[in-house]
């Protein structure tokens, strides 16, 4: 299975692939209004089902760009998690949204596992690292995400307001989470996706998990993408960090740049 | 040399307070063009003081085809597309004003001087507004050069923070902002061979009421989000 096209050589011009998925005008409207599309297909079951041990493999490897978290941007060092997030599949319609130059500014892989706790209702707005703050992720299933094994929520036409959050009250906690009574829980959709599917979604969705209490693992990568000409906050991320060019080209170069890992 | 003028957002919330005050204190031998997009202006009439121009930031090329390229530029830069959908900020304000940017580096042969009138929300995003207008400084940070001499200047109430005092403080913007830029001093400085005032720090006009904004990032540092 190819997954992306080759970036071995020059990472910061990558080529606009012909025939790269893109959204309709429809589905922009229908992403505007609710603020998440999806899903979309990256690859099937049985082909993310086959990735499994190389993922497991290179979430392990001691080469983590984040020391204190092996689930943090893990693109930088592995090729299988770089070849996922760099997609034409999910770079080509987040370009319908955000334009022809594209930026991979950060991934996260979230793994729950049986037991796994809740992700309170939140927006990314305030996570992000971003001056301007112009994100829109991906959020892949690498296992099936079901309601049972805490797969997504969405809150439709939720990204119109900012709605205030609450720090933790216990270090275990999600580190802040929307005040309820802000949210609508009536208006929540679950947003169900099989193994190698993925949805799109801005920045200001409310959005939700809820624990784990399959037996099952549910574990899902999230790709943030930007523009060239937004400058990453890296003080407040990890030394070391890198943004890919995934799309088209970078004139600002504001930010430090990586090339695809090599394995 | 005298230097021309372009204000863009000429009929826009400030551009319109602004105008009258550039045409009344203007000193002979200069031209100053009034850029416009959505709103017509209320008197479209060309003098030798004044010449209308129809902007759209989606095509800024076009513009500079009608500016003298062998004379210093000053650009006070109001334009935004005002809109609510990011993906219109993204083409207009944000890609729109790069391409402005780099049409006028290449294509002006004389200095320039490159005002915009950002917002005290390009730090705190909280609407898409402030998104396009942090983005602009962004790119003006990129493009500053010797020949190219960019001002940023932040305001509040004209969108976003502040709005509900903008029909009480607007009256005191353009003068404070005429004078925040050292306006006078710079064209003059442009008139001469000399560089205009200009920063790569954003510099913000405050008045009463602006100053209960504090300037600051307000954003966490890195935390977990997901889901």
């Amino acid at each position: 299975m190819t997954l992306a096209y080759s970036t071995a050589g020059d990472a910061t011009k990558p080529p606009v692939g012909i025939g790269e998925p893109s959204l309709s005008a429809a589905e922009i409207a229908e992403f505007e209004e609710q603020g998440f599309i999806g899903p979309y297909t990256l690859c099937s079951p049985e082909e993310m089902q086959r990735l499994h041990p190389l993922i497991d493999e290179a979430v392990e490897r001691k080469s983590a760009p984040f020391r204190r978290d092996k689930w943090e941007s893990r693109h930088q060092d592995c090729r299988v998690f770089y070849d996922l997030c760099a997609s034409p599949e999910i770079v080509g319609r987040i370009s319908s949204l955000l334009g022809p130059d594209i930026v991979l500014w950060n991934s996260v892989v979230f793994n729950k596992m049986p037991g796994g706790r809740e992700v309170p209702w939140h927006q990314d707005r305030d996570f992000l690292l971003l001056d301007p703050n112009i994100n829109c992720s991906a959020w892949l299933a690498i296992d099936d995400a079901t309601p049972e094994n805490g797969g997504l929520q969405f809150i439709p036409r939720s990204h119109g307001e900012q709605v205030p959050h609450v720090p933790r009250v216990r270090a275990n906690q999600f580190n802040a989470r929307a005040d309820l009574a802000y949210v609508d829980r009536s208006k929540a959709v679950d947003m169900a996706l099989r193994a190698g599917q993925f949805v799109i979604f801005h920045k200001d969705v409310l959005h939700h998990s809820e624990a784990n209490l399959s037996l099952k693992r549910r574990m899902g990568l999230v790709v943030r993408l930007t523009v060239p000409g937004v400058k990453v906050n890296t003080a407040g991320l990890f030394s070391g960090h890198q943004v890919y060019v995934v799309r088209g080209e970078d004139r600002f170069r504001l930010n430090m740049m990586g090339m695809a890992p090599a394995d | 040399m005298p230097p021309c003028v372009l204000l863009t957002g000429a009929t826009g919330r400030l551009g319109k307070l602004l105008l009258p005050q550039l045409v009344q204190g203007w000193s002979g031998g200069t031209d100053l063009y009034a850029a416009w997009h959505r709103r017509a202006p209320e008197d479209a009439s060309v003098g030798h003081r004044l010449k209308w121009l129809r902007f759209d930031l989606e095509r800024a090329d076009a513009v500079i085809n009608l500016l003298p390229t062998d004379k210093p530029l000053a650009v006070l830069h109001l334009a935004c597309s005002m809109s609510n959908v990011m993906r219109t900020v993204l083409r207009t304000d944000c890609f729109g004003t790069t391409r402005f940017l780099a049409a006028l580096k290449e294509r002006m042969s004389a200095p320039v001087w490159f005002v915009h009138a950002s917002s005290i929300d390009a730090e705190r995003n909280d609407l898409n507004y402030g998104l396009g207008k942090s983005y602009v400084e962004n790119s003006l940070v990129s493009a500053a050069s010797p020949r190219f001499t960019p001002c940023i200047v932040r305001l509040p109430a004209v969108e976003g923070p502040g709005f509900e005092r903008w029909h009480v403080d607007a009256g005191n913007f353009p003068g404070m902002f005429l004078e925040r830029i050292k306006f006078e001093e710079s064209i003059s400085a442009l008139q001469q061979g000399r560089p205009p005032h200009g920063t790569p720090e954003p510099i913000y006009l405050l008045n009463e009421s602006a100053g209960r904004w504090t300037p600051g990032k307000r954003r966490r540092g890195h935390e977990e989000s997901g889901t």
